[in-house]
């Protein structure tokens, strides 16, 4: 039987006629990354910040550690990290006084030089946070998340707005936390992400889980093997002769895309519409489903112009 | 013990600061010995030499007041550098364009005729008929310091000569009350007793305003108050470790302006006493309890940099720190009658001996009590260190 650590019944939260968290369910396993995936305004921020106890669910349980609690108060405080979205931090603090204060706040703390060794800030201990650059102050916000040791970390976007190397660096941290035997519950809208750090993903839009799994089931649930991703300016009649192949139209980029698990005869297929049809075809990709293509098949909408 | 680290951890990124340390620090120790340069000179005058022109006439009278300001113009405390012209056209043509190039002072011209006028002064008055007083000519410069206040200075003398000249001919001196307000500055008055607790008023309300006001609410829209918030720490030690914070940093401040104000400008003022020590803690809650209630209002850190400067100016100039306010026109006195700042300025000083307050001393505690009151209570019922 899984050992879950985090269980969440039927949450809810409205704010007048919007509902941010609309019957939201799911179960965390003990170590394992569990993602939340979607775009802006899909809810997964108010479903983290209701588990983090920073906000009061209008409905629903929360089993936290096999016990049932309205609120996360300040026991369950003990053994959980956060990071939440845009964090700031005191600018004229060092990174060492940062993570002292907070050190300070817990009954129980790992020691500084190690969370510094973690989040490889040691030649940055007594740097002012204000003097950290965007990556350096985000493995900041992990180290703070880490410093009590805590059984699940909340990390809300923790790689919003970092460049490529940077966010590579929060993953390695990340996937060194999960091989201490840490609960990570992440928020993300990058599928990249959910897709490389995930052992189980809950795709979230207007305030719904609407699809979970681990993120090859999900992908694999598309039941085919590429997509063929075209820049196009399709019509209804094109789009009419290619129905068998699911065909995806972005309108507002000209990008249609098609499933198949024959590249071939779709593409042949593909150039004899468009002679038709006297359509220019700009750029053609050829690639395998990724979590991208599970949210666009579900909402229609692909996940890149939500934000 | 983790109450007393996180306070000292908020204080040190305040103390940090150079824009907090400038405007919390720095600035009110400017302001204090820019005041102690510009008012002393009003209120402790100093020995100052007019340059005087007298155009006299032949005649007893005018040769009685030219005596007068002979007298005045000798040895070490002359008050008048004299020149004595007979009074022709040309002589006060010629002293009128010294006067423009601010060479001299003031001209005191006798006219033509002045001792008929006087003893016909005299007679008619001895016979109960009211006659048009004699005149003295007294050309000043407009808008200029010096120039009025030797003008100030002549017709005061002339106003004892006169007193002389009625006392001498043996007629009853009708004494007219005086209008004058008295704002209970006494004898012994020293401005830096008067400005000191006042600018201890100021720090402990630009720390209000600014300092609690502003910051908890950049506290709160950065994020760090949230942040802090998903710890297990109590909400209640956060704000006591926030209150302990603010008093490291009023303390400083109060210890810097004291220091200087005791060393550097000697102020009779026992910074030790108790009504020291009690006002300044009125003081410290009221104007905290302020910068909670700003904090409380404000939205973001812009909206409440526009209620604290809403604030500001009308509570610090109205509030009687810098000049007695207890004068002030009906219009804006209404600002003056419900600002806590009022009875807090008037309270210390009362209670220091340096100036009577106009308000009994159970309204100077009543009003700033009624503030800290109304202001916590906003708080409690408005302030949220996170949202639900």
């Amino acid at each position: 039987m899984a050992n879950f650590i985090l269980e969440v019944e039927n949450l809810k939260k409205y704010y007048g006629p919007v509902k941010a968290v609309d019957g939201v369910s799911f179960k965390v396993k003990q170590g394992s990354i569990f993602t939340l995936l979607g775009p802006n305004g899909a809810g997964k921020t108010t479903t983290i910040e209701i588990i983090e106890g920073l906000r009061i669910p209008d409905e629903g349980k929360i089993i936290f550690m096999g016990e049932e609690i309205n609120r996360v108060g300040n026991k369950q405080k003990e053994y959980i990290g956060v990071s939440l979205q845009e964090t700031n931090l005191i600018p004229y603090l060092t990174v060492k006084e940062t993570l002292d204060m907070f050190k300070t706040i817990f009954p129980r703390s790992l020691d500084i030089t190690e969370v510094l060794r973690m989040i490889s800030l040691e030649d940055k201990a007594n740097t002012y946070v204000r003097d950290l650059s965007g990556g350096q102050k985000q493995r900041l916000v992990i180290g703070l998340a880490m410093i009590n040791d805590p059984l699940i970390l909340f990390l809300d976007e923790p790689t919003t707005g970092l460049d490529p190397q940077a966010r590579r660096n929060t993953w390695d941290i990340l996937l060194e936390l999960k091989r201490k035997g840490k609960t990570i519950i992440l928020t993300t809208h990058y599928m990249e992400e959910a897709e490389f750090l995930s052992d189980w993903v809950c795709i979230m839009d207007h305030g719904k889980i609407i699809k979970e799994g681990d993120p090859k089931s999900l992908i694999r649930d598309l039941e085919k093997e590429s997509l063929i991703e075209v820049e196009v300016e399709a019509n209804s009649l094109m789009l009419e002769k290619l129905t068998l192949l699911e065909p995806v139209y972005d309108s507002k980029h000209k990008r249609l895309i098609l499933k198949t698990d024959d590249i071939l005869s779709t593409t042949e297929l593909l150039l004899r519409l468009s002679k038709e049809n006297s359509l220019q075809i700009k750029d053609v990709i050829i690639r395998q489903p990724n979590l991208e293509d599970v949210f666009l098949s579900l909402t229609g909408r692909s996940l890149r112009e939500e934000l | 013990m983790k109450i007393v680290k996180l306070a000292n951890y908020l204080f040190n990124s305040t103390a940090r600061d150079r824009s907090d340390f400038f405007w919390l620090l720095v600035f009110p120790i400017i302001l204090l010995v820019i005041l102690m340069l510009i008012f002393p000179s009003l209120y402790e005058p100093k020995e100052v030499t007019f340059s005087l022109t007298f155009l006299s006439q032949n005649g007893m009278f005018s040769e009685i007041i030219e005596r007068v300001f002979k007298e005045l113009s000798i040895g070490k405390h002359k008050i008048f550098r004299l020149s004595i012209l007979r009074n022709t056209e040309e002589n006060l043509n010629n002293e009128i364009e010294k006067l423009r190039r601010r060479n001299i002072d003031l001209i005191v011209e006798i006219p033509e005729g002045f001792d008929a006028q006087m003893l016909n002064w005299f007679m008619l008055n001895n016979l109960g008929v009211t006659a048009s007083s004699p005149t003295i000519n007294i050309y000043s410069l407009k808008h200029n310091i010096s120039s009025e206040s030797a003008y100030l200075t002549v017709k005061n003398i002339l106003q004892k000569l006169e007193l002389e000249f009625i006392k001498k001919v043996g007629y009853k001196l009708r004494e007219v009350e005086s209008e004058i307000e008295l704002i209970g500055i006494k004898s012994t008055f020293s401005y830096i007793d008067f400005i000191y607790p006042g600018i201890v008023i100021f720090v402990v309300f630009m720390t209000g305003l600014f300092g609690i006001g502003l910051h908890l609410t950049w506290l709160k829209e950065s994020g760090i108050l949230k942040r802090i918030m998903v710890t297990s720490l109590p909400k209640s030690s956060f704000i006591i470790s926030y209150i302990i914070s603010r008093i490291y940093l009023i303390m400083l401040q109060i210890t810097l302006i004291s220091l200087i104000a005791k060393f550097l400008f000697k102020t009779t003022v026992n910074p030790l006493s108790l009504s020291f020590i009690g006002y300044t803690s009125l003081t410290v809650i009221c104007l905290s309890s302020l910068g909670f209630f700003l904090a409380s209002v404000s939205k973001n850190v812009s909206s409440a940099n526009a209620i604290s400067q809403i604030l500001n100016f009308p509570l610090q100039f109205l509030g009687g720190i810098y000049f007695p306010v207890s004068g002030v026109p009906w219009a804006i006195r209404w600002l003056v009658l419900i600002n806590p700042i009022t009875y807090l300025a008037s309270g210390i000083r009362d209670a220091l001996g340096i100036m009577e307050s106009p308000y009994p001393l159970y309204v100077t505690l009543i009003v700033p009590m009624a503030w800290i009151i109304f202001c916590l209570l906003f708080t409690y019922r408005r302030f949220k260190l996170e949202e639900v």
